[in-house]
Parts: C-alpha cells; structure tokens; sequence
C-alpha cells in the first residue's frame, strides 16, 4: 500500500472529504460530546443554569429499578428475537440448499418483511392482538382474560419478540443463503458419496462451516434490536405495560422528549453507546463488513 | 367591541407573532376560528396561527427553539408544564405583559379553581388559562333505567351499587375507565381535600414529598382494585374499540370517566339517554373543588414591544366574554371567568351538559378552595403510578406496595427537579 | 443432488410452507382487513377474508390525509439520502485511497467513532443540534471569549428536507466500503492517469465511478429501504403534516382525540400504501440488494 501511486495535490483531499467529516462532526461527534456532557449536568429544559452533579446521574440510574427494569426488557427482546430471528431463517435457508423447487419465488418470498418498518408491524399487530376484535380473541371466549397483552407484561414481551424476529429473518437468511453457496459443492457432494444423508452432512459440513455467518448475524441481530426495536415498541405497547417492554432506547426517548428530563436521558444514552460500541468493536474485529448497518 | 380595544391601546406600529398550540379537531377549528378572527377585527396586528403537533411536540420545540433563539411570541403549553415554564426564566408574566400595554384586566374574575392552580405566590397569573377541562361522570341513563336505576349515583359507594345492578342486568360493561392518573390521582383527591404530596400540593416550595401512597388515594386505589377484580370497571383496551370513549358512546359502557373535552364525540353518538355529572365523592365527605386541566398560554422573552403590544391585543381578544362563550360552545371546554360562567348558567340550554356539570364541579367549595398540583417532572410521575397500578391490576402485587413504589419514585424526581432548580423556590398561589 | 431422501426433502417441504405461512400471513390480512367495509368490521370482527372494498378504503384515505405528500417525501428523503451518502462516501473514500494526505489516519479514526453511534443513541442532543445549526461554532466563539457570537446565524432544519436527510447522508461503512473497493483497481490505471495528466477528479469521474456502478447500486438500494422504513428520526425532526413521511404518517394516523371512531380497514389500507413501494423494490432489486448485505468481497 506504501509504493501506491497517489495524486500529488495537498489540499485537494481535504476539501474532498470535508463535506462528511462536517456531516459527522456536526451531527454525531457533537451531539455525543453533548450527551456524555448533560449526562454530568442537571440540565434546565430552557438552559438559563445548568447544575453540576458529577456521577450523580449515573448512581441514581444504577440504584433504580426502574432502570433495571429496563434492561431487563432490552435484554430479553433482544436475546427472544435474535434466538428466534437466527434459528427460523437457518432452517429456511438449509431447506432451501435441498432439492426443492421453486427456490426463486421462495427466496423472494422470505426476504419480502425488509421491507417493512418496525412501526408498521406493530401498527397492525395492534389491530391484530385486541383481546376483544383480534385474532386471538377466542381465547377470551375460552378462558376470560386469558389473552391481555395490555395487563400481561409477558404476553406482550412475546408479542415483541415475534414481531421483530420477522423483521429480521430476511437479513439473516440472505447472510445464511450466501455463507451456504460460498461451501464448496465437492465438499458436500464427496460427502453424499460417502453416504452421508442431508441432515448429516448439514450438522458436519454446513453447519460448522457458516459458523461465522451465524455469528455475525447474531451481531447484527442484537444491535438492530438495541437501536430499532424502538419503533416497534412505541407503536404497540409504548414501553408498558408496567414497563415490562421499555427498552432502553424507548426509555432514552421518553425521559428526553415527553418527560423533558434532558440529564437523565443523556446519561441512559451514554449506557447505551458502551454497549454499542463493544458490540460494534466485536463486530468489526471479526467481520470485516458492514453488512446491513448502512 | 374590538373598536375600543384598538382606542384603549396607545397607538403602536404593526406587528405580527406566531401563536403555537397543540389541537386537532373541533378545537383547532375553534382556533383557526379565534386567529382569523382576530386578524379580521383589525388590520395593525396579524397572529399566525401554527400547530406543531401534541402537547409534549408543542413542550419540547418550544424548548429547542427558545434554546435556538427562534421561539414563538405565544405558546399553549399544557397544564404539566406550569411549573418547569414559570422556572424557567423563558417567560413574561402575563400580568405584566397587559399591565405594560395599558390594558385593565379584572384577574380576580377568574375561578376560584383556575386562580389558585395558575397563580404565582402573590396571586398573579404567570400564564393566560385558555382551555380549561375537568373530569366529570358519563351515563347512559337509558341502560340505568333498564337496570332499575332510577338515583344517579352521588357518591363512589352509589356508584358501585348502579356498577352491580347494571352487570346483574346483563350489561358485561358497567364503568370504563382508561386509568388515567389525572383522573384517578389527581382529580379524585383534589375532589375530596387529600393532597397528593405536602407543601400545599408544592405551591409553597420545592422541597415536597408525596403522599398518595397513603390515606384517602390507597383506599381509593384499592377500591378501584376490587371493582376491576369484579368486572364493574373494565380498562379501555379490553372493549372493542380499545378506546374508553368510544367504548361509552357506541353503548358498550354504560359509565363513563373522562374529560369534558369528550363532549363533542359524547354528543354525537345518538345515545338516548345522557347524564353528565361532576365526579362523584366518598359519602360523608365534604366536596371541594376539581382540578383544572388543558392548558394555558405563555409570553416567550425575547420580543421587541411592538410585537408585545401585538400579544397584548390578542389575549385581550381571546378574553372578551363574546369569545370565551365560542371556544365553550364549539368544544366543551369550560369558560374561565365568572363572569362568562354566570352567563353559561344562565343559558345552559344551549350549552353542553358537559360544561354545566363542569362548572358545578370547578365551583364546588367546602370553605377552602382544593389546590391542584404543581409538581416538577410530573409527566414522569404519571409514567411511575400507570407503571405500578398496572401491575397491581394485574395481580402481580398489591395496590398498596405498588403505590409505596410509585411514591418513592416520585419523591426521587422532586428531589431531583429541586436540585436542578435550587435556590429558586416554587411560587404559590394566594389564599 | 446426489441421491434422493423423500422425508428429508418433504421435512424441507414442510419447514418450507411454514415459512411461506409465516412471511405471507401478515400480508393476507392486512388486504384482508383493508379491503372490507368499516360496516363489516364493527359488525364482525377482523375478517379472514378478503372483501371487495379495497378501492373504497383506498379512496378515502387519500381523502383523510395527503397521501401523496407522504409519498413525495418519502422518495424524496430516500433520494436524497441515497444520492448523499453515495457520493459522500465514495469521495471520501477516494481522497483516502489516492492522496495519502496526512490527516488520513484522524479521518479514518472520526469515521469509525461515527460508527458507533447509531441515532438512537444520541437522538436528544442531535435534535438540538439540528435546531440550531451553528451551535457548535458560537459555544467555540463564547470558550474562547471571543465576540462574534450574535452575529452567527441561527438556523434550524426542523421541518425541513434538509433536517430530514442531512443527518442521515454521512456513511461509516459505506466509506469502508468504498475503501476496499478502491484497493482492488489495479494500481496500473492510477499511473496511466497520472501519465496522461488526467487531473485526480477526471480520474474519479470518468474511472471509478463507472467502475463503481455495482458498488453504488448494491449501497444504494440497501440505503433506500433503510431511510423509507425510518421512523425515529423524522418523528422528531417534523411536526408539520406536510413534512411527514409516510411511516411516520401511518403512525400518526389513527386520531388522536378520543372522540372519533378507529376505523381500522382505512388504517390497514394506508399500510399497504406504506409498504408496497419498499416491497416491490426489494423483490425487484434483489440481486443488488443482496450483494450490499453479503458484501462485495469474497
């Protein structure tokens, strides 16, 4: 990379690069310095007089339940949808290596939900899961109050966990179709020879060799319901009930933007960057793609 | 009318301002309505009427624009948000804005209720009320009827008893209620004298602790429990439509706790037989006055006094009793003088019953007037207490630990909403 | 294959059809829900049939809301990002790649921490940021107790396109991407341009670019989808109706004053007009789609 040829200009690849490093500077590095600096404050809505409280922010956030509340639904929602998000589109993306047909038309069938919003699937689930009008109102009829994802913090964590695990089936089984394609067909066929049936030469060839793949989308997996399972969540439950699905990112929103508590929302994001940032450090140490994180 | 108002003001240059508030429906109507109006009535000030969104969009790009330098003249603001704007240091007393531009305003003429939620330690309105709403009680007083209720229920132990008779008449749904803390919390207590936390309810200072999880909300609370566990009252989402309202006015409830604001969809529903009543009180108590809610209007700094004199005029139109009696009429919202009420009262046939119920309710008085909250980062305590009583309803424990824990989150809140403020002092209202 | 296994395969068959029941279900009722009477509905319940009045509930609901305003902005925003981050991030890549300037390393160091910070994370102090554009640069003027500071402007990009998509245009992965592709031209081409005298943005322009066109399809489409299906961020940044995208609008569209009845066949239908644009365009575009998430390397 050093004998590479290079233009000679100085000045030129600044004024190239300008336009993003502004972008970046001035509307992530800025407003993070920000944040990690009311996360220290107790900030006034209107300014006129900030007070300045050290950790303060920090040990109120750890001592509450609230909080670990929180986090307790952050790492449930994101753990349920990834385990389910990973094993359905496996599954789907082995059967689909098989002699079946129609492999076209079903590949475009699985990978169809990207298309839809997070805050879109949960617009209509919450048509559909009305414990009086839904789809799953007969079970009132059985046993009253037997279904109430509005009471029943469980039911409605469940409710989650499905929805955002269809959002990202497709990512992932466009990452296991590919990781699938890329083994060597001589592999599996010398193993076919040997006598080795489907599901063999899946558990010792497939499996272990789109080991990688599968990890990565776990990644990537987590991170996405860390950031964009807020949508989901403020269009079905809002956080409720009893604040069994407030995730983190659903908490950071509305301590800031309805409960105007600038610090304390600040020092929530400045929680969830750290975790961010390992799982981002993870990601890229050993992927070395972006991968869907456009 | 406006002819002396314009003769009442010294002559001023022109000057335009944007008015923001947060309404969809017959009261944007009724705004848009009061703008042009205004804009009409004379051609030196003009008003631009915006609508950014929901009372909380309206709270916080008031707050990124004044931080922007780029705030509105006047801005609605809801009736949470008092305390963190008379803080904030971001406002002009609305006293003073119409004492400067020569304007006599009788402030004494407003509600008893309004003036000691609204009014600062020496009695002064910091902000204009605007839109004024209480909490009354729906009926369907043809299902009672049915149900061979013939008293409408005055106190919470009648209501439980028409609760009982209706659902042995066969109707699955006696009472609604969405379980709004404004209701339940604030509104039965004020009703009743129980403040929720000391200092005058936080009138007299910052320094406050909560009190709900005791005495006269718990036993509410655990009540409200027990008729839940019983099917006399069923939450809003376990009705077809999901919404409590609705779930009044297409029959499928027969009692209702909302807002007078509810009146226009009430009104529209064909319902053959309506009552509206101020909320009901234990037996034996004495009753006091409700809480008003919605919201009020505040004067951002940071104006030239052309653009004040502009303000000044508007708020004066938006007073006259002509336009007091529109807003009332054309959305339920309740008049904030007593002047304008004495006129609806005398005239309370064509106004909604929800209003006449509303006035009643404002204007009860057992010797003191029931002080309203006024309590920092209150939106979040209404979080913390829907939190906590929904798991409670739920079964997962019991009312009164739920409350203990809402409490200690809201005494943690205040104390944290003192220090941000400290040293300054929370005003309070005059007696 | 090699050999046949009729219940492997009929497993596969099954799991299969499962998928298909899974991926579609929620498909068939929404048109099922959006295209029955508001009659029905209040009437029956949720229907697991479709009915015929899909036009209908169409027509009114572009009746209640500006549907095609949602729609405009959301291509637009889509647009723009996707133009935006395109171009920023193969321009920043290539001054990276053929300049060698000495803040290489501090680029690449303040891209990789933009990575790390995806919106959610830091959505209350970028809200202000775009409500006040030159902030940053008057609390520089005030720390260093220079004067100056009224006279910088105060801008805000709240309801406006600008707010919607400048924020959304910088790329982390998009430049690393560009970077690696960059590495794979043949540094032969490099020295023929500089033979020829061919200046550094000829070279870029009539080079790289068209060598780019796989790259640039693959980003751009996953970066077209990504922007129509966002939701947080123009939630905060609009409060205009006009401004609104159409998930945001979707959202928004069941009433908000109790009065009025959820009619939930006209909210289904506004949902099928928010997503079949994103769908259609990822069953069609699938091979660039698929390339930008598996990468274009190996």
């Amino acid at each position: 990379m050093d004998t590479r040829p290079a233009f000679p200009a100085r000045w030129f690849p600044l004024l190239l690069a300008a336009p993003q490093m502004l972008i970046v500077f001035l509307f992530f590095l800025w407003p993070a310095v920000k944040a990690i600096a009311w996360s220290f404050y107790l900030v006034r809505p209107f300014g006129n007089g900030s007070r300045f409280v050290g950790l303060d922010n920090y040990l109120r956030i750890l001592t509450d339940d609230g909080f670990y509340a929180s986090l307790r639904a952050t790492l449930v929602f994101t753990a349920g949808s990834t385990l389910l998000a990973v094993t359905l589109a496996l599954a789907l993306a082995a059967c689909l290596e098989l002699d079946v047909r129609a492999k076209r038309l079903l590949r475009s069938i699985f990978i169809w939900p990207y298309a839809v919003a997070g805050v879109v699937v949960g617009i209509v689930l919450k048509v559909l899961i009305n414990p009086v009008t839904g789809l799953l109102a007969f079970l009132n009829h059985l046993w009253p109050g037997l279904w109430a994802p509005h009471l029943a913090g469980q039911q409605a964590m469940l409710v989650l966990i499905a929805a955002f695990a269809w959002t990202q089936v497709p990512l992932n089984f466009i990452l296991f179709s590919a990781a699938l394609q890329r083994i060597p067909a001589d592999l599996t066929g010398a193993a076919a020879i040997d006598g080795a049936g489907p599901w063999r030469r899946f558990m010792d060839i497939q499996l272990p060799m789109i080991a990688p793949a599968l990890l990565l989308a776990g990644v990537l997996n987590v991170i996405e319901a860390f950031t964009h399972g807020f949508g989901l969540v403020d269009a079905l439950t809002q956080g409720g009930p009893g604040r069994s699905t407030a995730i983190l990112a659903y908490q950071i929103y509305s301590d800031g933007f309805i409960g105007l508590d600038l610090s304390g929302s600040s020092a929530l994001s400045v929680i969830l960057m750290l975790f961010i940032v390992a799982l981002t450090v993870l990601q890229l140490r050993f992927f070395r793609q972006g991968a869907g994180r456009w | 009318m406006a002819l002396l108002l314009v003769l009442a003001v010294p002559h001023a240059q022109s000057a335009s301002f944007e008015f923001w508030s947060s309404h969809s429906g017959p009261m944007a109507q009724a705004v848009r309505q009061l703008c042009a109006g205004f804009n009409a009535a004379q051609k030196q000030h003009q008003v631009r009427c915006v609508t950014p969104g929901s009372y909380e969009q309206t709270m916080q790009k008031t707050i990124a624009a004044y931080r922007a330098a780029q705030q509105p003249a006047l801005v609605e603001i809801y009736d949470v948000g008092t305390l963190d704007m008379m803080l904030s240091g971001a406002i002009v007393p609305v006293h003073q804005l119409m004492a400067a531009h020569g304007y006599h305003v009788d402030w004494q003429d407003y509600l008893p209720a309004i003036r000691s939620y609204y009014t600062d330690a020496k009695g002064q309105f910091d902000s204009l009320p605007f839109n004024v709403s209480t909490a009354v009680l729906y009926l369907n007083t043809s299902r009672l009827q049915q149900a061979g209720i013939n008293t409408l229920p005055a106190t919470w132990s009648e209501l439980e008893q028409a609760a009982r008779q209706l659902r042995a008449a066969g109707q699955t749904c006696p009472l609604v209620s969405d379980f709004n803390p404004w209701i339940l919390l604030e509104q039965v207590s004020t009703i009743e004298g129980a403040p929720l936390a000391d200092q005058d309810n936080g009138h007299r200072s910052l320094a406050t602790h909560y009190l709900f999880d005791q005495g006269l909300h718990l036993r509410f609370m655990q009540q409200v429990q027990r008729w839940h566990q019983q099917h006399l009252l069923v939450e809003a989402a376990a009705t077809r439509t999901g919404r409590h309202t609705l779930a009044f006015t297409t029959g499928e409830c027969a009692m209702l706790l909302d807002s007078t604001s509810a009146w226009h969809a009430v009104a529209r529903s064909g319902l053959p037989g309506l009552a509206v009543l101020p909320l009901p009180v234990h037996a034996g108590s004495a009753r006091h006055n409700s809480v008003p809610g919605g919201a009020s209007l505040w004067v951002m700094k940071g104006f030239d006094d052309q653009v004040y004199a502009a303000v000044a005029a508007f708020i004066a139109y938006l007073q006259q009793p002509q336009n007091q009696r529109l807003l009332v009429r054309q959305t339920g919202y309740l008049p904030v003088t007593r002047q304008v009420a004495a006129q609806i009262m005398d005239d309370a046939g064509h106004y909604p019953a929800s209003v006449v119920a509303g006035i009643h309710s404002l204007d009860a008085n057992a010797g003191q007037p029931g002080v309203g909250p006024r309590l920092g980062f209150f939106p979040q305590l209404r979080l913390a207490w829907t939190e906590q009583v929904q798991t409670a309803l739920a079964g997962q424990q019991d009312m009164a630990s739920a409350l203990a824990k809402a409490r200690r989150r809201g005494d943690a809140l205040l104390q944290r909403f003192r220090l941000t403020y400290a040293p300054a002092d929370s005003p309070a209202p005059q007696r | 294959m090699v050999e046949r296994h009729p219940r492997m395969t009929a497993l596969a068959y099954c799991i299969l059809g499962l998928g298909v029941v899974l991926a579609l279900g929620p498909l068939y009722l929404i048109l099922c829900s959006a295209s029955v009477s508001s009659q029905q509905w209040i009437s029956q319940g949720m229907p697991l049939m479709p009915g015929t009045a899909l036009p209908d509930n169409l027509r009114e609901v572009a009746q209640r809301i500006d549907l095609w305003r949602y729609l405009f902005n959301s291509l637009l925003v889509a647009a723009l990002v996707v133009t935006g981050k395109l171009l920023l991030s193969s321009v920043t890549a290539f001054a990276v790649t053929y300049f060698q300037p000495r803040c290489r390393g501090v680029i690449l160091v303040l891209l990789f921490s933009a990575l790390l910070l995806p919106l959610e994370v830091r959505i209350v102090p970028t809200y202000a940021a775009a409500s006040d554009l030159f902030e940053p640069l008057r609390s520089l003027l005030q720390a260093l107790g220079l004067s100056g500071q009224h006279a910088v402007p105060s801008i805000s990009l709240i309801n406006t396109y600008a707010g919607l998509s400048l924020p959304l245009v910088a790329s982390a992965t998009g430049t690393f991407l560009f970077l690696q592709f960059y590495r794979t031209i043949p540094p032969e081409l490099v020295e023929a341009a500089r033979i020829d005298g061919t200046g550094p943005w000829r070279f870029y322009v009539d080079i790289l670019l068209p060598l780019s066109k796989t790259n640039f399809a693959a980003l751009g489409s996953i970066v077209f989808i990504n922007t129509w299906k966002d939701y947080m961020w123009p939630l905060v940044i609009t409060s205009h109706d006009q401004m609104r995208t159409i998930t945001l609008a979707l959202a928004s569209f069941l009433p908000v004053e109790s009065g009025q009845m959820p009619q939930w066949n006209l909210l289904m239908a506004a949902a099928l007009v928010a997503i079949v644009i994103p769908a259609v365009f990822v069953v069609a575009a699938q091979r660039w789609f698929v390339k930008g998430i598996v990468g274009t390397e190996k």
